[in-house]
């Protein structure tokens, strides 16, 4: 395509190059999508002009932005970083455009369901399901589909190959680097992903057909299902499915919290054992395990439930705050206190590495505990050079610096949310769970904004400030908030 | 193996017995001494007399057991200072059971929360006590402090646990005056700071309005950031003027007593000015009362109605009390709005400087903390570089760091763990999460029930056996405690 001269220019002094040139492909891609989906709504008699406006803006500045910018295949690590913060903000600001004209939101609101979908989240500002037709419905489930797969292609793929943070430790262990060679092309490790992703959205929409759920509402609930996104087009979640739904529902979710080469190993690579002998995995599942014989047994004695549902609707929940999925199979802002804290301390647990899961992650969970431990040890033995294991596995120690910062970092911006919540909405429940449902990516909080209701009622600087959390929680913090640091801008400009 | 050989809790723990002995004696003694105070003031004598008589003849006991010139190891060392800290609350419990009409679980809540400067009391009545006994309650909390800044001041930093090792060095400011680093100095020196400033703090609340006996039983408990009032309504009734000085003897209790020492006897302020946790400190308790100031006249509490200088004052005295664990209340701020409250649950979690008596995480920990999350933070952007931390002039070794980063997930857990085991006890998480997070920052008030005018009598009994442990371990800054579950401490010990 001919470049005009002014664009020649301004590609020349653009310096950032590749975070323009990605953001406008994604935006073409979007806008496309938007406009098929427009004509489908169009077709179907439902106001599309959302979706139309949508895709002419994202073509529109998606083809200018990708003018302005150039690929470059190894860009400067500043700009990398620049690139993802970036995307995973811009395609929100796109993507409310049909709920904002559509779907009779603020663009605030809408900006917040944005968010909401494309970072897996699953919070929602919506008082009334009436006011969103099939598409916006869709839309919305698809949102968070996206943001599913490309969440786990920038963990598995784009982050290690920057060896960013240490994660490429995290991925040699459960790619198997010693035992057997999962190539370790970039390439096919995506195809590898999407695979398993793949796969896992068919069953998961053959199974909730199976069992009875509607078929729109199961295409939808799919997709926010294998993403651990949490958005259903049903105002009750999945209260108003059949129990055999709410326990596949309840698998799917648990799997969706497992590292998804993990996931390929075992049913491609037919390594069948090798979940059982990854210690994160393990970890995992026994704290699953553990907490959702607990929570069932509170269910089972402090309210009226019999024992086979106290066990579904107890690990339902649990997968679900988990994996940040956000499902509720009850509405357990109802439930005693002792059940909701249970909840709450799980949105601080999070999923595996390298699943669409949120939250801090049980590996690095391992890490601490493995770091704690040791320096008791060194109380004892202080001359002693201990290394630090997890498994039969050595951890570096810029890995245990890394993940040291990364727990800082996000309970320090959970904790400044919390703050600036509770004094705007002067509701410390409120403020709590929603600050730490923004930045878990789980979606439902306690009380007001429980898993029955929403967070329309919120302060629009609240609303702000969830999206904000939302956002450096999906890409885990440290993309984020190196926008802070003049160090940052300072390399781009050089 | 060497037939005569005692079996190891008789013969590797010979230090442990000596210590342990030698303070219970000076309990007894002391028990012996309100004892004669109880009589004078006609009040019941049987608790102290009891707790003399256990003090003593378990004292001695230790004593003959123990030898003092056996040299404790790290394991031992360790193992005296948690031991000591359970048991001194034990012992100091009896008077509060025989003569204070409390159950002897809550007796050792009272006794703990004094030993360990918390201040958290289980009085649902403050009639039970009398005179001796609030003294004796005081008393026990100006002791803990003593114990606290000499005992595991020195021998956590000497053994380098929980990343102390840096704190001596820093607040003794090494570079410019050459301050004799030797541990016993600096100890003597602590002392001198603390008894002057507790003399200090009790005349200028007898000056500002407080009667004689509750401006003694404050004085002993402000500078130990302790917390414990003969009046139940902590410091809410008396003059603005004798708020304003609790607000001062406050500060300076959480501001470390080294540096202060230095002030007084060479009189140049510029280590004092120049040290970074003291600025930071500072700067905290202005930032955080101004801000709470702001909400206290903006949002109107119920029936709660302040002027600007009302609001300075509340905002001020209660910042500075949660900030160092002191735990002084000027107003009920359970009863404050939410966005009020929150300032001082977010202050729970900061502390005081290293070389006070303050408790929770301090400030210096968070700043190298902060350090730790700066340095990533402009490694993700380049990789390779090899950056030291430093704090203020000093860099930080990496055994610091993790000592530290450690010490913060611990004290999280704990929180943590306490917050979702009361949460469940008691069916409220307000006073689980707070209740927890006082207990382990040593502060003494929660929110709710357990609040500034409340009590934790109320709780259930595991909830007040969980705060005892949550309190003892905080106040030793955790790694002694966890320390007795780990089997390599007792392995050490056997051997």
């Amino acid at each position: 395509m001919k470049s005009w001269p002014r664009f020649a220019k301004a590609q020349s002094v653009n310096p950032i190059p590749v975070a323009t040139y990605m953001t406008g492909t994604v935006y073409i891609a979007l806008g496309a999508m938007m406009g098929l989906l427009g004509l489908t709504d169009w077709l179907l008699g439902e106001d599309a002009l959302g979706f139309f406006v949508g895709a002419a803006v994202g073509l529109g500045l998606g083809l200018v932005l990708r003018q302005l910018g150039s690929p470059q295949a190894e860009p400067r690590r500043a700009e990398a970083l620049l690139t993802v913060a970036g995307l995973w903000m811009m395609v929100p600001i796109l993507g409310a455009i049909p709920f904002w004209i559509s779907g009779g939101l603020s663009y605030l609101d809408a900006l917040f369901e944005a968010t909401s979908g494309f970072s897996t989240t699953g919070a929602t500002i919506l008082a009334n399901f009436d006011q969103f037709s099939y598409g916006l419905f869709f839309w919305r489930g698809l949102s968070q589909w996206f943001g599913g797969m490309g969440i786990l292609l920038l963990f598995i793929v784009v982050l290690p190959h920057l060896a960013l943070a240490g994660r490429q430790m995290f991925f040699a262990e459960t790619t198997g680097v010693q035992k057997q060679q999962l190539t370790p092309k970039l390439r096919q490790t995506a195809y590898y992903i999407l695979r398993v992703y793949l796969l896992l959205t068919l069953l998961t929409l053959t199974a909730y057909l199976l069992t009875g759920v509607p078929v729109f509402e199961a295409i939808a609930n799919t997709f926010s299902s294998v993403s651990a996104g949490g958005f259903s087009p049903n105002p009750q979640s999945f209260a108003g499915y059949a129990p055999l739904t709410q326990w596949i529902a309840a698998g799917v979710m648990f799997l969706t919290g497992v590292n998804l080469l993990l996931q390929y190993r075992a049913i491609f690579g037919r390594e069948h054992s090798a979940p059982l002998r990854d210690p994160e995995f393990r970890a995992y599942a026994l704290i699953v395990l553990t907490v959702g014989l607990v929570m069932a047994g509170v269910l089972f004695f402090h309210h009226d439930y019999a024992l086979e549902p106290a066990l579904r609707h107890a690990f339902f929940q649990t997968t679900s705050i988990i994996t940040g999925t956000g499902f509720a199979s009850a509405d357990f802002a109802q439930w005693v206190i002792p059940a909701q804290t249970l909840l709450v301390m799980l949105m601080f647990v999070g999923g595996s590495a390298g699943s669409v899961g949120g939250s801090i992650k049980v590996i690095r969970w391992l890490i601490v505990a493995a770091l704690v431990r040791r320096e008791l040890q060194r109380a004892l033995h202080p001359q002693a050079v201990l290394p630090l294991r997890v498994g039969n596995k050595n951890i570096a120690e810029d890995v245990v610096r890394s993940v040291a910062a990364f727990i800082t970092l996000y309970v320090g911006l959970f904790a400044l949310g919390a703050l600036v919540m509770g004094i705007l909405e002067e509701d410390f429940v409120v403020a709590f769970t929603a600050s730490a449902a923004a930045i878990g990516n789980v979606g439902p909080g306690l009380g007001e904004v429980g898993p029955m209701a929403h967070y329309g009622n919120l302060h629009p600087i609240s609303k702000a400030v969830m999206i904000f959390q939302m956002w450096a929680g999906r890409i885990e913090l440290i993309a984020v908030f190196s926008l802070f640091t003049p160090e940052l801008w300072r390399r781009l400009r050089a | 193996m060497n037939a005569r050989a005692k079996p190891w809790p008789l013969e590797n723990l010979r230090f442990a017995y000596h210590f342990l002995g030698v303070t219970y004696l000076a309990l007894g003694l002391v028990m012996l001494g309100l004892e004669a105070l109880s009589l004078v003031l006609r009040e019941s004598p049987w608790g102290f007399l009891t707790g003399a008589v256990v003090g003593l003849g378990l004292g001695w006991g230790f004593h003959r057991l123990g030898d003092p010139r056996h040299e404790p190891g790290r394991a031992e060392a360790l193992l005296s200072v948690a031991l000591i800290w359970l048991l001194v609350p034990a012992l100091g419990a009896i008077p509060f059971w025989i003569s204070g009409n409390m159950s002897y679980l809550d007796a050792l809540f009272e006794a703990m929360s004094g030993f360990t400067t918390t201040g958290a009391t289980a009085l649902s009545d403050f009639s039970q006590f009398g005179y001796s006994l609030f003294f004796w309650r005081s008393l026990m909390q100006w002791f803990g402090g003593v114990g606290f800044l000499v005992l595991v001041v020195a021998l956590l930093a000497h053994l380098a646990v929980a990343g102390r090792q840096l704190f001596i060095t820093e607040s003794t400011g090494v570079q410019k005056e050459p301050f004799t680093p030797r541990l016993r100095t600096a100890a003597q020196s602590i002392l001198k700071v603390y008894a002057a400033l507790t003399l200090a703090a009790a005349l200028c609340y007898w000056i500002a309005g407080i009667p004689p006996f509750e401006a003694i039983c404050n004085a002993l408990t402000t500078l130990p950031a302790a917390g414990f009032s003969p009046n139940p309504r902590s410091f809410e009734q008396y003059s603005p003027l004798a708020q304003w000085f609790g607000t001062l003897f406050m500060f300076l209790g959480g501001a470390g007593f080294v540096l202060q020492y230095k002030l007084f006897f060479t009189r140049d302020p510029r280590p004092l000015l120049k040290d970074v946790e003291l600025r930071v400190y500072a700067l905290i308790v202005l930032a955080f009362s101004a801000v709470l100031a702001v909400f206290l006249m903006t949002h109107h509490s119920q029936n709660m109605d302040y002027t600007w200088g009302d609001a300075i004052r509340h905002a001020f005295f209660n910042v500075t009390s949660i900030l160092t664990t002191t735990g002084y209340a000027s107003a009920d701020f359970a009863r404050w709005v939410p966005a009020a409250q929150a300032i001082l649950v977010a202050a729970m979690f900061v502390g005081g400087c290293a070389g006070s008596g303050a408790g929770g995480i301090k400030v210096i920990r968070l700043l190298v903390l902060g350090a730790i999350v700066r340095r990533e933070l402009i490694r993700s952007l380049h990789p390779q570089a090899i950056i030291t931390l430093r704090l203020g002039s000093k860099s930080l070794g990496e055994e610091v760091m993790r000592s530290v980063a450690a010490f913060i997930t611990l004290y999280v857990t704990l929180v943590a763990a306490g917050a979702l085991l009361i949460s469940l006890l008691e069916n409220n998480f307000v006073v689980g999460f707070t209740a927890s997070a006082q207990a382990v920052g040593n502060i003494r008030p929660g929110l709710g029930e357990v609040g500034p005018m409340g009590s934790y009598a109320g709780l259930e009994p595991l909830s007040k056996v969980i705060l005892i442990v949550q309190m003892w371990a905080g106040r030793l800054e955790l790694i002694p405690v966890f320390l007795l579950l780990t089997p390599e401490l007792w392995k050490k010990l056997k051997s």
